[in-house]
């Protein structure tokens, strides 16, 4: 996943697909395999973070979460991290070279979005070129935006607080774009690559 | 005689209308989940690691395509912002939380 290259300074980035530590799902009870699933992430999630704090050196920080649930990162640095599926994926980088950061990973399966655009993305017109897509991809990088958005002002958003511009789309696997979020400001990007799509969020200062 | 604001009524939801927003959230999520049950179906050949990456989970998305669901019994669509960050362990832990939140927030109360 080419989430390094949608960084837009220094970031130290983990993450893993921790599908081969599970066994065989077939014949698994539904229950069973998502407990398994979830026990998996968790442990793939710790690995992420002692690797992401330990390249800052910082190997004993104990990571915690505020009361909603967002990362408390060591003082000096932000960070994000994300999961879907069998995969988890964080970045590190130093509050002097990004203010916040937020990503977001996403895969492209069977479900249709058809439902979001007119409840969550007032921006996206039904008529617009792959809308599916477009959408999926807008999905991504507001969720990146409420990532970043958090820490840096204490304020949770809504998809409709966000509104997107995409100003840029490259062999129509590259995104790259504007959010906004009231008076402050998003450069969002975004890299499809297979069924895997992954955004970061960084705010315009 | 100074005037008295009047108090704003607040909206009622019957017991039937929150259990039918149940029923029906309870059913659309868990049909949700049965694209991965076609999905083991189809065969041999796809790759346990697809099958595991498509394990149905309530995430955030997927919650967030229910809107209209909420739309439909209580007036208004779902509040985003009340989606649990990480998304949930279960269908009945995603209507636990989000249904009473809901209903407040339609009732014009805080959450």
């Amino acid at each position: 996943m080419a989430l390094g290259s949608l960084l837009p300074a220094p970031a130290n980035i983990a993450g893993e697909s921790f599908a081969a530590t599970l066994p065989s799902i077939r014949g698994v009870d539904r229950a069973e395999a998502q407990a398994l699933r979830a026990n998996a992430r968790q442990l793939a999630t710790e690995r992420c973070i002692a690797e992401l704090l330990g390249s800052i050196a910082a190997p004993n920080y104990p990571l915690r979460k505020d009361s909603r649930g967002a990362r408390i990162w060591p003082a000096g640095f932000v960070g994000s991290l994300s999961h879907k599926g069998t995969v988890v994926a964080g970045v590190i980088a130093s509050e002097s070279d990004i203010a916040s950061i937020g990503i977001d990973i996403e895969m492209r399966d069977r479900k249709s979005m058809a439902r979001l655009p007119k409840l969550v993305m007032p921006e996206i017109r039904p008529e617009d070129d792959e809308v599916e897509e477009l959408t999926l991809v807008t999905f991504s990088a507001k969720e990146s935006v409420y990532k970043a958005h958090y820490p840096l002002t204490g304020e949770r958003i809504d998809f409709g607080d966000a509104i997107a511009d995409w100003e840029e789309r490259v062999t129509g696997n590259f995104y790259a774009g504007t959010c906004k979020v009231g008076s402050q400001s998003y450069a969002i990007k975004c890299q499809i690559s297979g069924i895997w799509l992954a955004s970061v969020a960084t705010p315009i200062p | 005689m100074a005037a008295v604001a009047p108090t704003k009524k607040l909206r009622r939801i019957s017991r039937q209308k929150r259990q039918a927003l149940e029923a029906e959230l309870r059913d659309w999520l868990i049909k949700e989940s049965e694209d991965f049950d076609q999905l083991v179906e189809e065969g041999p050949e796809i790759p346990d690691e697809d099958l595991w990456d498509n394990l149905p989970e309530i995430d955030s998305k997927t919650v967030a395509r229910s809107s209209p669901i909420f739309k439909k019994h209580l007036g208004i669509p779902l509040n985003v912002k009340l989606i649990k960050s990480g998304g949930y362990d279960s269908v009945e832990e995603a209507i636990e939380e989000l249904v009473p939140k809901m209903i407040a927030e339609a009732r014009g109360q805080k959450p």
